[in-house]
């Protein structure tokens, strides 16, 4: 070998060091075989024949060293996506407890044990049960009774909220198993409301409770959450987030009653309401959840059609008090946003078919 | 990377890539053993570097379009190192076959279409 080879075998064992350490490990020996091969060879014709095998060398290396990066770069960026998907697949379908799950969800027809439709029912109730409480306990108008009568009613309130809050969370943890769509829909909507009405709340010296950035950041947070879940259900199916969305849906039904019963409506008897219809949400729901697809609908329906009462009754309420301050009474937003939180379970449920099956293959 | 089973999905190959695969038909080679064979293969037109030869094998092996193995004892270099050989997997002979096929049609489709008109 004469120096000039050398040289350039040296000068190729160096630039070999560029390429990817993996690459680099499996085949530099090989690779640098050839390349004294290949010289070794072409020194026998003279130094031009040399020559130009060592630049033909040096002009496809750094395109291989930049091929062989981004080999890598895209074997991670596959390795990351897979990973993602697995991870997503266990989020979405996989529950843990309830190994099945991912075979039931492949059937047209997703119902639930009886048991779990019974659980499912409870968050409306509840609800109904804490606004309709309220009111007995105060005994009359909320600006004229004592304190502590007051205090009392808002905690008798605040404690049906409050199991619905923990069971939301305990279903949120569970990566929501059947029981849980209408927990998280009534805990979720149920504190984005509690935001909105905090949010319009006077303290003693007439400031507002929560300020209108505090009201920005949180009831964004709040409404982002709902719409994370939610998606995150319509992709197990449009029967599981029809459910979240039924529960969602009662609860800005039921809200209406708590809303007519404060000042200045004071229609207390009209959030006596809350828990006979809170109950018959419920009812709603068990069908919902223990039935087919006919009597799920009919069930979807009849929460419209009880919001849509709701929305009249409150309407009828509160409209002698916008007419005095020459306000227009928004019975037809409400009626939008009503419906459109009770159909957006099943119609993003429907949207996300393809990123659902996508989800199951991986 | 995931080697895929489905031959059409694979084939047409790329000129480098078949003349690989044509060298590794009969025998395994090592890896100047290919480069000089597909150089006589395509008539000196074809001059792979080492880079881009060795770039084209370690595709293929992720493939398993081919696999490597230790080269006798007598193909060992000036340092005693056993030099490497590649050869063929069942899948890359099918899908070489499947290539080989697609371009006799092709050249078929071609002789028959010129043919009639000279004729």
């Amino acid at each position: 070998m004469t120096p000039k080879q050398r040289l350039f075998e040296r000068l190729y064992c160096l630039l070999l060091r560029f390429y990817p350490r993996k690459f680099r490990y499996e085949f530099s020996d090989e690779m640098l075989l050839v390349f004294t091969s290949s010289v070794n060879d072409a020194a026998q014709y003279g130094f031009v024949s040399l020559a130009c095998t060592f630049l033909r060398e040096m002009r496809d290396l750094p395109g291989s060293i930049m091929h062989q990066y981004l080999d890598r770069i895209h074997d991670r960026a596959i390795s990351l996506y897979k990973q993602m998907i697995k991870f997503l697949s266990w989020m979405i379908f996989d529950q843990g407890r309830d190994p099945i799950m991912t075979e039931k969800n492949k059937s047209n027809n997703w119902n639930i044990s009886k048991h779990d439709a019974l659980k499912a029912v409870l968050p409306p109730v509840l609800f109904g049960l804490g606004i309709t409480l309220a009111p007995l306990v105060a005994g009359g108008k909320w600006n004229e009774i004592p304190r502590w009568r007051l205090y009392t009613s808002v905690v008798v309130m605040a404690l049906p909220m409050a199991v619905i809050a923990v069971g939301g969370f305990i279903a949120l943890v569970k990566r929501i198993p059947d029981w849980g769509y209408t927990w998280v829909g009534v805990a979720m909507m149920g504190a984005l409301m509690l935001i909105k009405a905090y949010a319009e709340e006077l303290d003693d010296i007439g400031r507002y409770i929560i300020s209108q950035v505090g009201d920005l950041v949180l009831g964004s947070t709040a409404l982002l959450g709902v719409l994370v879940v939610l998606a995150w259900v319509a992709i197990r199916g449009w029967q599981q987030a029809g459910l979240m969305s039924m529960g969602m849906a009662s609860v800005l039904g039921l809200t209406l009653l708590q809303t007519v019963s404060n000042p200045p409506m004071n229609r207390q008897d009209l959030s006596m309401l809350s828990l006979p219809l809170g109950i018959f949400a419920g009812g709603l729901i068990y069908l919902y959840a223990t039935h087919k697809h006919g009597i799920k609908a009919l069930s979807l329906t009849g929460v419209g059609i009880m919001n849509i009462v709701l929305i009249w009754v409150a309407h009828t309420a509160w409209l002698p008090w916008m007419l005095s301050r020459d306000k227009v009474s928004p019975i037809w937003p409400l009626v939008i946003l009503f419906s459109g939180a009770l159909l957006s379970g099943p119609v993003l449920g429907w949207m996300s078919t393809p990123l659902r099956r996508k989800l199951r293959n991986a | 990377m995931k080697p895929s089973f489905d031959i059409n999905t694979n084939i047409p190959l790329t000129e480098a890539t078949l003349l690989i695969l044509l060298s590794l038909a009969n025998e395994p080679r090592h890896g100047y053993a290919i480069m000089k064979d597909v150089q006589d293969l395509s008539e000196g037109r074809v001059v792979l570097s080492t880079g881009t030869l060795y770039g084209a094998l370690k595709r293929l092996l992720d493939q398993s379009w081919i696999s490597r193995i230790d080269s006798p004892e007598n193909e060992q270099d000036a340092n005693g190192r056993s030099r490497k050989s590649y050869i063929l997997t069942h899948l890359g002979r099918s899908i070489l076959d499947a290539e080989i096929n697609r371009i006799q049609s092709l050249a078929a489709a071609a002789q028959l279409r010129t043919a009639g008109r000279q004729a």
